[in-house]
This record gives structure tokens, C-alpha cells and sequence, in this order.
């Protein structure tokens, strides 16, 4: 029956039939503008971003430079060059509870973790800025310790949009109570910058079938291989000037009996990071030496006269990291208005000693183009 | 007339013919597979009706051959008039009939998989909470603004509307989009100060810090490609300037690996200062309300959200190989009050809402502890409204299969006694 009612329709109509209706949803998927409304994104995704707060300093505390996971780090200090350590951190999410975090600095104290039990004994309440918060003080669980000075943690935590903060005063018991109320003052004035400025950045996945994106393997994305604005220089004439690669501006081989070094030329915007954060990257990532502090630093450094003002000069010695051979390292760092400029001689110690002299008076003999 | 184009369509041969078109093009189209990339060799010689030009070995020949599309509708319109010719409902005929019957449902089971199935992915930290999937290839201009106080409204645009040029205008936007150039991938080049040789394209935006530069094709399976275009929004009134949008910026991923980069070179502050530059949001007034605009991922938004509880990325001992990618996740649905906890695993995906969640990438473990991140994991996710019908094809086929041959034998062994 199906088959003659089929016949008398007939077949070829639906076949026709069969093909338009392929077409037409084939042609169904054609992308158009959509609009839709969706939540708000909620604020744990400023668990990513580095939370932004603003505060008053107090007098004689020395604000310096965040590091790791900290969104802020002084220096609070006290009589006879005792000091404590003021760290704001952050920690994703608000699971994360007092206990745990009172006991991770405990531990980085060398101290023992600390019950619940204990914890409410230890525990006041304060504000920072309009969020209450707890003030946790831990001296009464500390062990005293023989040899060292005896110090001291005060510590608040609270929870804040999808974020749990950490603000940990450490150090010299004598000092952190004279800047108690100094510290309690500093909470009071936080302030929170509602701001969307810095995106959710997500992580960087890297399992077995992870995609890659197409960056050269040694990272040179996002870098610009424009012909550059050069300043003008008297390169040394046994320098063979060879096609700079990433970040560099110039670069020079010099190859003799004893060995082989480069010279490269490059600058970045305003202060790059700071003197002593690159001087440590070079330090542990190219020399494998320890990171300098801010102390030492002065120590490595040697002031150097160039065009239009003053330069730092640097004499480091290492092991590559690449190669595990000896090396040495001479640099020289010349800040400028917008941008700080950096030259590097590097390679086996006989060739950079050997070329120092002549290094020195190519850095020197630079004129940059507005001077 | 009629009875002749009835006859062609019946014929055995048609089907002969298209079985050895369908054995060319699947042999052609997996070659070509080599130098076209396979998403790009799957879309030009299975998804369209017909080929112009073909890639063997590196070699271009400029034949034409009919695409996947002509074959398989041709091959069921085939199956379907043969069968209509030669429908016979006896029970001898049983086993054929089936069998025909369960190839049929493959062709169209095929067919709706192409036309309705999707592929995206959702991305997170542990913490974060997704109402989205994102499309891992294809980009979309999304224009943001507030629609109330917990909620904002969102005019996506599809990349592949921007490619074609011209000016696109929507009722829920108070302006055109000019869009002046489009690269469907980009480089992205930080201006650094000494590298500043010629002045941006634009002084709005991101053109201030990145300048962009178009880049081949990628048609490789491991990596993709980032669009980057210069818009121009246009009011009523006049231009309202010229805006840079690119998936380097609109795309976490792209924007991690970027940082990634500039972290090697430079050191991490640096880093995050280029980074922060390049991310900073984009907007325009327009019609008495902001609008942030950004290319990003499309996004598919679902009436449901995932939480990542625990992302769990575990090795055999003492070597980096890997054991077990593991996410545990929170579903909730307002709307039917679903709230649970769901382990997805490889091989163990979740199933919801017409659509599948699959295990597919995480760093977690040493992995993210070495990294100094926060452990993540992205889940593939596919929606395939048809994708029961291979399985009850195959079993339709080999029933049919199964009840002919039992048919003739039973046939024949009662043939035999007889005899």
C-alpha cells in the first residue's frame, strides 16, 4: 500500500522534495548577529586578577616592590635596625579558612599549627577600611626561640568578593607591638578599587593534548621585527654584526681562539621592571648565581658616564644555565626618560675580559636620537 | 519523462557510480587532509556539494569532483526511490528491508550531525563558575552593556561577518560597525618605544600598545588562528573613531600564552605591565550607554552553570605520564532547582541537557603547583542531537543482515531435508 501510495505521489517529487529540504537546512546555518542577556560575570573571577586596594602609608614605613603572590609589601621599622614585614596577599576563592591560613604562617615561622580551639582565643575584630575582619595576634602560641630575637605575627584575614585576604605583619616582637596601632590605622585606611580594568586571564593549559598556539618555541610572539629607530654607534671593527632576534634592537658576535661572546642592545618602557628585578633575572636565570638584594646591589654596581648622563655598569661572573659552562656577564644600564636602555656583553670569561675596554666605549660612544 | 527520471534514480548503477564518487572523495579528501589541514579538507570536500580543485601530495590539480554533500543526498535519494520501487512486504524480504532501512538512518543520522552538531569548550580555575561554553575556532565581536543592575545584554557578532567586510548595523546598537580591515589570523607586536617606526592605525585603545600584522593561515591541527580587525563605529551623528578588536586580546588562552612569552623575555612584571596594556577594556558611548566591546571566543550560554570544585591531575609514580584527569564539578540548574556534584573523567563524561561534557585538558597537580597557578581544567563539550543514530543504524543493519541469512538458511537446510 505504502509503495503505491508512494507511486502515485510519485517518486521523483520526492526525491526533488528530499533534496530542496537538504538544502534548505543545509542553508539553516548561516551565522547571523545574536543578541542575548546574561548575569553579570560574578565577582569570584577577581580570584585571578590581582585585587587592587589603596591606603595610607604610615610615617616611617617603606612601601616596596610586590612580589609573588603579595598585592603590597613594607618595610616597618623599628630601633636599632630592627624591622618587621608588612605583606598583603591574596588568595583565590573564599574557602580558604582562617585556620589554614593562621597556620601557614605559623609555618613559615617555623611554629606549630594551631587548633580552632586556640585560634578563638587569639582572635579580635577589626576593620579594614568598611570590611570587618579578623585580627589574629600569635604571640602567646609562639615557642620562644634561645638563639634568635623573639618575633611576632599579627595577622588579619578576611573574605571579600570570591577573594580571602592576608594581611600579615611579622618580625621583631618590639617592633610589631610598637606598630600596632600603627598597623590597626594602616587596616582602617584600606580602601577597595572596584575596578574590571584587569581581565580574568585563565591558565595556560599544557596537559598531554594541549593545543599550541602559534608562537615560536623560543617565545618570540608578540614581539615586533620592524626595522628600528637606532641610535647611532662606533661598534668595534672585529664586531660582526649579525640580524637581531626577539627583543633586541642590535646584536654583535665576537668569535676568537679562546672562545666566542654577543653583544646585544636593547630597551624597554619606563623603568623595565627595575634595576634589581633584572639584574636577579640575569643573576639566577642566566648565571645561576643567587638573587643580589637591594643592599647588595650598590655593591655590584659601578657608576659609568655616557652620553646626556649617568650609567650602571655590572661585572657578573656564572655558569650558563644553557650550556653549564663558565661565562661572564658585563652590562650596562642606561635609564632615560620613557625607557631604560640595556647592553650586555656575554660569553666565555677570556673573550668578555678581553673585549671589556672596547665594550665600555661602545656603550659610551652612543648618541640617541633626541640628544 | 517522469518514468526516465524515475528509472536513473532507482538504477543500481547511480548507486555504483556514487559508491565509487564516495570511495574517490574520501581518498582524495584524507590525502588532502596533509597539506589543507583537517578541519579545512573536512569543510571543502565533505560539507560542500561540489569540489573545484584538488590537493595530492603537495601538487594542486584543477579537476572537480562531487563534494560529500551531493554524494550522500544523491545516495539516499537512490536508496530511498529503490526502495520505494521495490518495497515488497513479505517476510522473505524482511532482512533487506531492515537493512536498508537501518543505511537510510545512517545517511540522515550523518547528515543532522553535520547540520546540528557543536563543539565547544568550557575553561576554568578551580572556584570559578561557568553559564558559557566557548567555540575552541570561531570568534565573535561581542558589544556589552548594562541592562540592569545584575544583568548586561550582549550584541554578538560573528567573526565570519566581520570577514566579509562592509558595514554591519543591529537594532540593539545605536551605530554601524564599519569594519575596515579584517586578518582571519594576526601576529600581535608589543610597540615597544624603539620600535615605534610608524604611527598606529588608531590612537583609540589597544592600537595604542600592540600593533598587528596579518598572518598565514594556519591549517595545522595544533594551533589556530587569532582574527584581528580595525572597526570603525559610526553614529547617527559621525564616526565615533576606529577601534582595533583581536582574539589576542579578547581570548584567555591567547592572552596567557602572550604572557607566557613576554615573562621569558622580560621578566614577569614587565610582563604583566605589556599584559595589562593589552587587556585593558575597550569602549564607546554611544545612545546614552557604554558599550565594551571585545573579539572574544563565541560563547554558547546555557540555563545551567558548572562549578569547578576540584581539578585532579594525577601521574604514575615517579614519571611525568599521566594517570588521571579528573574534574569534580557542581551543576546547578535554577530552573529545575538541580544542584549535584558530578566527577567527569576521561571516558566518564557527563551527560546533561542534550549535550556531552568530556574531560579534555587541565593543568593541575605539579603541573599547576610548578606553574604558580591555581588548578584549571576545560571540558570539551558536544552537542549532538543525532548521536544515536549510528548505533541504531548499525544495529538495524546488522539485524537485517542477520534475519536474510537466516531466512536462506532455514531455506535452504528445509530445501535439503525435503530433498
Amino acid at each position: 500500500m505504502i509503495k503505491r501510495l508512494l507511486t502515485k505521489i510519485g517518486a521523483a517529487r520526492c526525491a526533488g522534495f528530499l533534496l530542496l529540504t537538504t538544502a534548505l537546512v543545509a542553508g539553516c546555518r548561516r551565522e547571523e548577529i545574536t543578541v542575548y542577556r546574561v548575569p553579570k560575570e560574578k565577582e569570584p573571577e577577581l580570584a585571578d586578577t590581582q585585587p587592587r586596594i589603596e591606603w595610607q602609608t604610615p610615617p616611617g614605613w617603606e612601601e616596596q616592590a610586590r612580589s609573588g603572590m603579595s598585592v603590597a609589601n613594607f618595610s616597618v621599622p623599628g630601633d636599632a635596625g630592627r624591622q618587621a614585614q608588612l605583606s598583603v596577599m591574596t588568595f583565590p576563592g573564599e574557602a580558604a579558612s582562617e585556620l589554614s591560613l593562621v597556620n601557614i604562617a605559623r609555618e613559615n615561622a617555623g611554629l606549630s599549627p594551631v587548633s580552632d580551639e586556640e585560634l578563638a582565643k587569639l582572635v579580635e575584630t577589626v576593620n579594614v577600611g568598611p570590611v570587618s575582619a579578623k585580627l589574629v595576634d600569635l604571640t602567646g602560641a609562639m615557642k620562644a626561640s634561645s638563639n634568635a630575637a623573639p618575633i611576632r605575627i599579627l595577622v588579619a584575614v578576611f573574605a571579600r568578593g570570591g577573594t580571602t585576604w592576608f594581611f600579615k605583619l611579622a618580625g621583631d616582637a618590639g617592633v610589631v607591638t610598637a606598630q600596632k596601632r600603627a598597623f590597626i590605622g594602616f587596616l582602617n585606611s584600606v580602601t577597595f578599587v572596584e575596578s574590571r580594568g584587569t581581565r580574568v586571564r585563565a591558565a595556560h593549559f599544557a596537559s598531554t593534548n594541549a593545543k599550541r598556539v602559534p608562537i615560536a618555541p623560543d617565545g618570540d610572539a608578540g614581539v615586533s621585527d620592524h626595522p628600528l629607530d637606532k641610535p647611532s654607534w662606533d661598534a668595534p671593527a672585529g664586531w660582526r654584526e649579525v640580524p637581531p632576534t626577539q627583543m633586541l634592537l642590535a646584536k654583535f658576535v665576537i668569535s676568537g681562539s679562546d672562545g666566542k661572546a654577543e653583544v646585544t642592545v636593547s630597551a624597554l618602557p619606563g623603568d623595565a621592571g627595575g634595576v634589581l628585578a633584572n639584574v636577579n633575572r640575569w643573576r639566577v636565570q642566566q648565571l645561576g648565581l643567587s638573587a643580589a638584594s637591594e643592599a647588595n646591589l650598590s655593591q655590584l654596581i659601578t657608576a659609568l658616564d655616557v652620553i646626556g648622563g649617568k650609567a650602571m655598569l655590572l661585572d657578573m661572573s656564572g655558569q650558563n644555565q644553557m650550556t653549564k659552562e663558565k661565562v661572564r656577564l658585563i652590562s650596562v644600564i642606561v635609564p632615560r626618560e620613557e625607557q631604560t636602555w640595556f647592553y650586555k656583553l656575554m660569553g666565555d670569561p677570556a673573550v668578555a675580559g678581553r673585549e671589556k675596554t672596547a665594550f665600555i666605549k661602545f656603550v659610551q660612544s652612543v648618541h640617541y636620537p633626541n640628544v | 519523462m517522469f518514468d526516465r527520471l524515475f528509472r536513473f534514480f532507482t538504477s543500481l548503477r547511480l548507486t555504483v557510480v556514487l559508491l565509487a564518487f564516495g570511495i574517490v572523495l574520501v581518498f582524495v579528501g584524507t590525502v588532502a587532509q596533509a597539506d589543507e589541514g583537517l578541519y579545512n579538507a573536512q569543510s571543502r570536500y565533505f560539507k560542500h556539494w561540489f569540489v573545484w580543485g584538488i590537493t595530492m601530495f603537495g601538487h594542486r590539480i584543477p579537476i572537480g569532483l562531487p563534494g560529500g554533500y551531493l554524494i550522500g543526498t544523491l545516495l539516499l535519494i537512490n536508496l530511498v526511490a529503490a526502495h520505494i520501487k521495490r518495497f515488497q512486504l513479505t517476510t522473505t524480504k524482511i532482512g533487506i528491508q531492515l537493512t536498508h532501512a537501518g543505511v537510510i538512518l545512517l545517511l540522515v543520522g550523518q547528515l543532522t550531525t553535520d547540520l546540528f552538531s557543536r563543539e565547544t569548550q568550557i575553561r576554568f580555575s578551580e572556584g570559578q563558575t561557568r553559564s558559557y561554553a566557548e567555540s575552541g575556532m570561531n570568534y565573535e565581536l561581542a558589544f556589552i552593556t548594562d541592562a540592569d543592575a545584575d544583568t548586561e545584554e550582549v550584541v554578538a557578532i560573528p567573526a565570519r561577518l566581520l570577514a566579509k567586510g562592509g558595514e554591519l548595523k543591529h537594532e540593539k546598537l545605536p551605530f554601524a560597525v564599519r569594519v575596515k580591515r579584517y586578518w582571519l589570523n594576526s601576529d600581535p607586536s608589543f610597540r615597544a618605544p624603539m620600535m615605534q617606526n610608524e604611527p598606529p592605525v588608531t590612537t583609540n585603545g589597544l592600537a595604542r600598545s600592540f600593533d598587528f600584522r596579518p598572518a598565514v593561515e594556519t591549517k595545522s591541527m595544533d594551533s589556530k588562528n587569532v582574527p584581528t580587525a580595525l572597526i570603525e563605529i559610526v553614529a547617527p551623528s559621525g564616526s565615533l573613531g576606529a577601534w582595533v578588536v583581536s582574539g589576542w586580546a579578547g581570548d584567555d588562552l591567547m592572552v596567557e600564552a602572550l604572557s607566557e612569552s613576554f615573562s621569558r623575555q622580560m621578566g614577569e612584571q614587565m610582563a604583566a605591565s605589556i599584559i595589562s596594556r593589552l587587556t585593558e577594556p575597550q569602549t564607546v558611548e554611544a545612545g546614552g550607554k557604554q558599550f565594551a566591546f571585545v573579539l572574544r571566543p563565541a560563547r554558547v550560554y546555557e540555563p545551567y552553570s558548572l562549578t569547578l570544585l576540584k581539578a585532579t591531575h594525577s601521574v604514575y609514580r615517579g614519571t611525568d605520564i599521566p594517570k588521571d584527569f579528573r574534574s569534580r564539578v557542581r551543576l546547578e540548574n535554577h530552573r529545575t532547582g538541580e544542584n549535584r556534584e558530578v566527577e567527569i573523567f576521561m571516558n566518564s563524561p557527563l551527560r546533561y541537557g542534550g549535550q556531552t561534557f568530556y574531560q579534555y585538558q587541565m593543568v593541575a597537580g605539579e603541573l599547576a603547583r610548578r606553574a604558580g597557578q591555581v588548578p584549571s581544567s576545560i571540558l570539551q563539550v558536544v552537542r549532538n542531537p543525532s548521536w544515536l543514530t549510528p548505533y541504531a543504524g548499525c544495529i538495524m543493519v546488522a539485524a537485517g543482515l542477520v534475519t536474510q541469512f537466516m531466512i536462506h538458511l532455514v531455506g535452504f537446510v528445509s530445501r535439503r531435508k525435503t530433498a
